[in-house]
């Protein structure tokens, strides 16, 4: 046992670090049913495509508050740009929802799909 | 997203994965680095650097390409450990360049060695005449081995016939004002001795004393906080 206590730091340390660069891949899915972005999402399209222009508003609203939400826990392990997407995102459903933009809306919530399934890839 | 905290936390990540990486490749000192250790050495540190601050890729590849060069480094140290011919073949062989006192041009040029450069080697080895020169040898980490013509070796006791008391390593027996009891036992001295020796030298506490170190088989050695210096 002693002759492998040296090595359990370091090996425990290595452990942690690869956790915490894989952490994002879990830590991107819901705890509550408040983080459940992708659910808020597909609501959002099925409310566009129906045209409910107020549930699409608050499904817009329901998408940022989950996204902020997730974004401090998977920080660590995803790239800048990839964060930056996703913001550019909500800000133009955010844009195209004020004209009522329905292809628009539609476009942005596919290419947001798109940007969290590459977001921990 | 708080971009200082996600730089603290990737500069956590590499520079422990840096230091586990450098325990595990030994103890070489800057010195005997070969060229190629010294290159690898600034592209690991280099790979760290941009784990830790390039925020547009995630730090995984840039972990992944720090392991793979550790990895590499180490399967080479290894394999050369294991194997002269590969060791001869990875880390090259040392050349001489000069033999009985006949500096070796083909061998300067095959290890694209420049005249200027054994010159001044050899001064740094304090010889400053060539004719002193029996054989230089440059090693693989790029330093020259000089051995001198008989004439001009240094006389030592045993050309002297002297009798001289054998060498031992000294033990610091008190370190910063503390006394390291460990190495007390290991030479078989205990507490009282050292009180009796402290008190001695007109050394009212161990606390007074910076180092203390002892020299087989009598030799006790002390600086004190106080200098005393005129």
């Amino acid at each position: 046992m002693k002759k492998f206590s040296p090595y359990i730091l370091p090996v425990l340390g290595l452990c942690l670090f690869i956790a915490i660069m894989f952490s994002g891949k879990y830590l991107k899915e819901p705890l509550r049913p408040s983080e459940d972005v992708m659910g808020f999402v597909k609501t959002a399209m099925q409310d566009t495509v129906n045209e409910k222009w107020d549930n699409v508003s608050i499904d817009i609203n329901n998408i940022e508050k989950a996204w902020k939400k997730i974004v401090p826990r998977i920080q660590f392990s995803v790239e800048r740009d990839e964060i930056y997407n996703i913001g550019i995102n909500i800000a133009r459903l955010k844009g195209a929802n004020m004209t009522k933009d329905k292809s628009s809306i539609l476009m942005e919530l596919n290419e947001f799909m798109e940007n969290w399934d590459e977001l921990t890839k | 997203m708080n971009e200082g905290l996600i730089v603290l936390v990737r500069g956590i990540i590499s520079f422990f994965s840096l230091l586990i990486f450098a325990r595990i490749l030994g103890k070489q000192q800057i010195s005997q680095l070969t060229f190629f250790d010294y290159i690898l050495g600034i592209t690991i540190g280099s790979t760290a650097s941009t784990l830790t601050t390039d925020l547009t890729s995630r730090a995984w590849p840039h972990w992944v390409g720090l392991i793979t060069w550790a990895s590499l480094s180490l399967l080479l140290q290894y394999i050369t450990l294991k194997s002269k011919k590969a060791s001869d073949y990875l880390d090259d062989v040392p050349a001489v360049v000069i033999m009985d006192g006949k500096i070796l041009e083909d061998a300067m040029r095959k290890s694209k060695y420049r005249l200027g450069e054994l010159l001044e080697q050899l001064r740094d080895k304090d010889v400053f005449d060539l004719t002193q020169v029996a054989f230089a040898v440059l090693e693989k980490d790029g330093q020259l081995s000089v051995l001198k013509k008989a004439e001009y070796q240094p006389v030592t006791p045993k050309d002297m016939k002297l009798s001289v008391s054998k060498v031992a390593l000294s033990s610091e027996i008190i370190y910063d004002g503390l006394v390291i009891e460990e190495n007390l036992k290991n030479i078989k001295k205990d507490m009282n001795w050292l009180l009796g020796q402290l008190k001695a030298n007109n050394i009212s506490s161990p606390s007074e004393v910076f180092v203390a170190s002892f020299t087989p088989p009598n030799t006790l050695y002390f600086d004190l906080y106080k200098d005393h210096m005129q």
